[in-house]
């Protein structure tokens, strides 16, 4: 996927994560600023499961900034593909 | 029907809006407070959920204005959309730091009983939520909220069940805190109405003592304020009691009503001011309040029911069974002497009040066109006069049988019908003549004086509990 602006998605309503992304320069890498109710214990998990959505994706430069409000994994993926989409001008709204 | 991820995207849609919704509102000049409930499963609001979160929010106001009392918001707005019901608050950011409204929030999360369900978010100015960094407490058990939330130690349903009991729970004494002190407040109302009526024929009014030597209207005022707080007393016995048989709950009721006489007497320095009326009231405040939790609603027929077996024969246990016995009260005294004419009290009680319903609350109904509590003097005078001739009339009144015998009873109730035909018709004077004659003749129906206050006492009960017609 090709990440062409930057944008967000979620909000920082409880159980909720707001993800932003913004493009970088080919062969910075993943570029990840994480910030959690839960980041003591759920960390790890969160950023392997963020990780795991860029392979997905096929992303390898981006710079993502996440603030965690306590989202269920759920949450999280399909907030980070409403980002990943809303920055690659694919879609604007959750779902379209 | 929406399927599941339908439902998944609505409410992450819903809850991006709501973040561009309190960020439009801060324009950099206001912090925002949003008030919404975090109760987890579907549907994220129903009538009671939205009852709950606007009792939430009528605290949470007072709360607000207790700890600040000069400030207030700039601007409130209460909204609901797929992820629930909200409230938000702006307040001017010049007039207090975000931090603090976070403090406030905080406080006031701990300190309401079902802080657990409730979350205040703070927002400042430059659109930031505010964190405290402190972790919430699982609604269940005592772990921290969003491990037991991210390690689902509990099924939704389960959280969602436990979280929806409580709110009733809270509900149930929201209203039975609501029942007790309204029934309180009316039975003091009742009081105060009844001796504040002015002029009365031999009773003590504002601004004459009547047929009375011993005592006059400060007597009263005293009175009345001795026994106001038994009356909570009451309620509250009424609104705990479990034992489905009410016969048994007439010493417990004595109990508070013996208190009362004494408390009483000190206030009045020794004169009886109230005591048949303290008996009347204490039926009715534990009945009142015992059919309105019980039924609901306030069902005469109930109250009735329940004051007739309270006093399930009181008559012939206390008044038929005195053969020989000292120390008589005035009461008991009458019976003796004039038998079941002389029932006093005990009878309209046993009997579950008939003065009251037959004759005394139909007249006042009619007669309060509007609401009563914005009646002026002269009105309410209107309005209760021709229910004290009414209640005269008819009531075999125990005071005046046992200090002037019954021809003057029967003659007093002649007179009071006479003065309550002429009064309809807008005549005056015959309701005077019987005010002279009655404080001439030293003659005072203290017992009529007692339904009165009843009566007052029950229409209010009536009016605010009573069953909403659809």
């Amino acid at each position: 996927m090709k990440l062409i602006t930057k944008a967000q998605a979620g909000s920082f309503e409880s159980s909720d994560v707001l993800i932003m992304v913004e493009p970088v320069v080919e062969g910075a890498g993943r570029i990840i600023e994480l910030k959690s109710i839960v980041m003591q214990q759920f960390g790890d998990d969160l950023l392997k499961q963020i990780n795991d959505g860029l392979d997905f994706y096929e992303i390898n430069d981006v710079r993502l900034i996440i603030n965690d409000k306590g989202a269920l994994p759920p949450t999280i993926s399909a907030r980070l593909e409403t980002a990943l989409k809303r920055a690659a001008q694919l879609q604007t709204g959750t779902l379209k | 029907m929406m399927g599941e991820a339908e439902i998944f995207a609505n409410l992450l849609e819903a809850r991006e809006e709501r973040q561009q919704r309190k960020l439009s509102m801060l324009s950099g000049r206001y912090h925002l407070v949003s008030l919404q409930l975090n109760i987890p499963g579907l549907p994220k609001s129903n009538q009671q959920l939205h009852r709950f979160i606007s009792a939430v929010d009528d605290e949470f106001e007072r709360f607000f204005t207790s700890h600040y009392p000069n400030l207030q918001w700039a601007k409130k707005e209460m909204f609901n959309d797929f992820s629930g019901d909200c409230f938000l608050y702006l307040l001017d950011q010049t007039l207090l730091k975000a931090e603090d409204l976070k403090q406030l929030t905080e406080l006031f999360e701990q300190e309401f009983p079902l802080g657990r369900i409730v979350d205040l978010d703070v927002m400042s100015s430059m659109g930031l939520p505010i964190s405290s960094g402190k972790a919430k407490k699982c609604f269940l058990c005592d772990k921290a909220a969003e491990e037991c939330r991210k390690l689902q130690h509990h099924t939704i349903t389960e959280v969602r069940e436990c979280m929806m009991n409580a709110i009733g729970v809270f509900e149930e004494q929201q209203r039975n805190d609501s029942i007790v002190k309204s029934v309180v407040q009316y039975a003091v109302n009742g009081l105060m109405h009844e001796v504040a009526l002015s002029p009365k024929p031999g009773l003590v009014c504002r601004n004459a003592p009547g047929a009375h030597s011993d005592m006059d209207f400060m007597t009263f005022i005293n009175s009345c304020a001795a026994l106001a707080p038994y009356f909570q007393e009451l309620a509250t016995l009424a609104i705990n009691y479990t034992d489905k048989d009410d016969r048994k709950a007439l010493p417990y009721i004595r109990q508070i009503g013996l208190k009362m006489e004494q408390e009483m007497l000190r206030a009045t320095n020794g004169v009886n001011t109230h005591k048949g009326a303290v008996f009347l009231m204490c039926l009715s405040c534990f009945s009142c309040v015992r059919v309105i939790k019980k039924v609901g609603y306030f069902k005469a027929n109930a109250f009735i029911a329940t004051i007739q077996k309270i006093c399930n024969g009181i008559v012939q246990k206390e008044l038929c069974a005195l053969n020989g016995s000292l120390n008589l009260s005035h009461g008991q005294n009458c019976f003796v002497n004039y038998g079941l004419q002389g029932a006093g009290a005990r009878g309209e009680a046993e009997q579950g009040f008939p003065t009251i319903f037959n004759h005394a609350l139909p007249v006042l109904s009619a007669l309060v066109k509007h609401d009563f509590f914005f009646m002026s003097d002269s009105e309410m005078k209107q309005s209760l006069i021709p229910v004290l001739l009414k209640i005269m009339s008819v009531n075999n009144d125990t005071n005046v049988l046992y200090r002037h015998g019954k021809s003057v009873l029967e003659e007093l109730k002649r007179k009071s019908s006479h003065a309550l035909e002429a009064w309809k018709k807008g005549e005056e004077v015959a309701y005077d003549d019987l005010v002279e004659w009655c404080n001439s003749q030293k003659i005072s129906s203290g017992g009529s004086a007692d339904l009165l206050a009843l009566t007052i006492m029950l229409f209010h009960c009536k009016n605010k509990f009573g069953k909403i017609r659809a």
